[in-house]
């Protein structure tokens, strides 16, 4: 950590510092949703999605799953779970599997219960399934504590470069993990274009959406944009940031490529989260928290010259 | 994808990953109905040139005694729109503006939710359709779609 050579991309430190984001972002969704209080909705209000159909199709399934005693268990399992993988990702490195089951089934509760099944927190779920099936067998130092303990403790097999810092099996994981998260805005580019077409960007889509989501009840309760979009050239502004962002993210990928797009896009897509939390009241937390940790990890380090590994990295 | 070819030789448990993705991600995104495919669904966001012209409020009158918002953030920590959207489909599908059984246990689950939250009994939740008017500061015309009132029961059986 103290060396700059921590802060390179695909690094150990950069693979653990990714997984303690998305167990932390997934402890933190947990703890905040009710889950117990799920036990007294009625059980027709539940309909299972996907996978869920499988685990609430039938009534005594429902029952079981929407318990008290299981609602609550599957909640502080977890919690739990995410904060032991968190502390000892080496003693305990069974956990993280079973956390990732544990938020499965806690992610389909939610699902089940809901009008729409939306993409939310498919970015985070798909990050921490990266982790549970390819970071099991790798050594992974604790961001911040014992760091360096943990790499004299470190068994050979566990790491090729003694040095503690660059090894081709974590970059594999940053990179599957970085995967995870441009596969999402690639999509929903892709879908923007070839369902709504220009149309969405030309005509009143966007100043419709603002208004109707500034205006429907939500924690952050921000309307400022509503009296923007008044402004004919500042919406015609909005509507070529629109576009300018869609274009952004159906070339996501690349960030794999090129640093100096990576730098770019980051700017973009942050501010792409940043505007949506404040005109329409919708704020992809857990997306801006992983594509800094993943794609804005050692971005300083851009004039460094990069090792051979991380050369292919990026 | 070809920055991480080298990845996907050495290690063919990374590739069958990457390849299932590649396949089932698609098709869910292809898929026609979404409730079978999750979590491989369509990645939709804003891609409609029409959206909605209505939105729904919540309002709740309780022992603070104004009206106001129904806190889903208490019920939804992660997606609060997402389960007004159910109750909405709940209220639709009724189609009655009260007395409907589903419609009345969901709302006093709601209810019970709150009052273990915030120690407020609500004594009234109604359910509005609301019209927007593009950029206009004012809200547009207001229907009511559903009205509960909490029993005399209810109302004494607080903590």
């Amino acid at each position: 950590m103290t060396s700059h050579r921590g802060w390179q991309r695909g690094t150990r430190q950069h693979a653990s510092a990714i997984r303690m984001v998305v167990l932390g972002i997934w402890m933190v969704i947990v703890a905040n949703t009710p889950y117990e209080s799920y036990a007294r909705l009625p059980t027709d209000v539940i309909a299972g999605r996907g996978l869920g159909r499988l685990l609430f199709g039938g009534d005594a399934l429902k029952s079981f799953f929407f318990s008290y005693p299981v609602l609550t268990t599957l909640k502080w399992s977890a919690i739990v779970g995410c904060l032991l993988a968190m502390v000892y990702p080496n003693r305990l490195r069974w956990l993280t599997p079973v956390a990732c089951v544990c938020v499965l089934v806690l992610d389909l509760i939610t699902k089940s219960v809901n009008g729409i099944t939306n993409h939310a927190q498919l970015g985070p779920l798909f990050v921490l399934v990266v982790f549970a099936l390819f970071g099991g067998r790798r050594y992974l130092p604790i961001i911040g504590l014992r760091a360096r303990t943990d790499t004299l403790r470190m068994p050979v097999h566990w790491g090729q470069d003694p040095g503690g810092t660059i090894d081709s099996g974590y970059a594999s994981v940053v990179w599957l993990a970085g995967l995870m998260l441009i596969i999402p805005y690639t999509y929903i580019a892709l879908n923007r274009l070839l369902e709504g077409g220009m149309e969405v960007f030309l005509g009143n889509a966007l100043p419709d959406s603002i208004t109707l989501n500034s205006r429907l009840h939500a924690a952050y309760a921000f309307t400022v944009f509503l009296g923007w979009i008044q402004i004919p050239w500042l919406a015609a502004f909005l509507k070529v940031g629109f576009l300018v962002t869609t274009l952004f993210e159906l070339c996501s990928a690349g960030v794999l490529f090129s640093q100096r797009f990576r730098v770019i896009w980051l700017a973009v897509i942050g501010s792409f989260h940043f505007i949506t939390l404040f005109s329409m009241n919708i704020f992809f937390w857990e997306n801006l928290m992983l594509i800094v940790v993943i794609f804005g990890w050692g971005i300083w380090n851009m004039d460094r010259t990069p090792s051979r590994i991380t050369a292919a990295y990026t | 994808m070809l920055s991480g070819r080298q990845y996907l030789v050495r290690d063919k448990r990374l590739a069958g990953f990457v390849g299932a993705l590649l396949i089932l991600l698609p098709a869910g995104q292809a898929g026609w109905y979404r409730r079978t495919t999750y979590p491989f669904v369509p990645w939709d966001m804003y891609g409609s040139s029409t959206p909605p012209q209505t939105y729904q409020e919540y309002l709740i009158r309780d022992d603070a005694g104004p009206v106001y918002h129904y806190p889903f953030g208490h019920v939804a920590f992660s997606s609060p729109r997402a389960f007004m959207r159910r109750l909405d489909q709940l209220v639709r599908g009724c189609r009655c503006t009260a007395g409907d059984p589903l419609v009345d246990a969901v709302v006093e689950a709601l209810v019970s939710i709150h009052r273990d939250r915030t120690g407020r009994t609500i004594t009234q939740f109604k359910v509005y359709d609301v019209q927007i008017a593009t950029g206009s500061r004012e809200s547009g015309p207001r229907t009511l779609l559903y009205i509960w009132r909490a029993s005399a029961e209810l109302r004494h059986d607080q903590p």
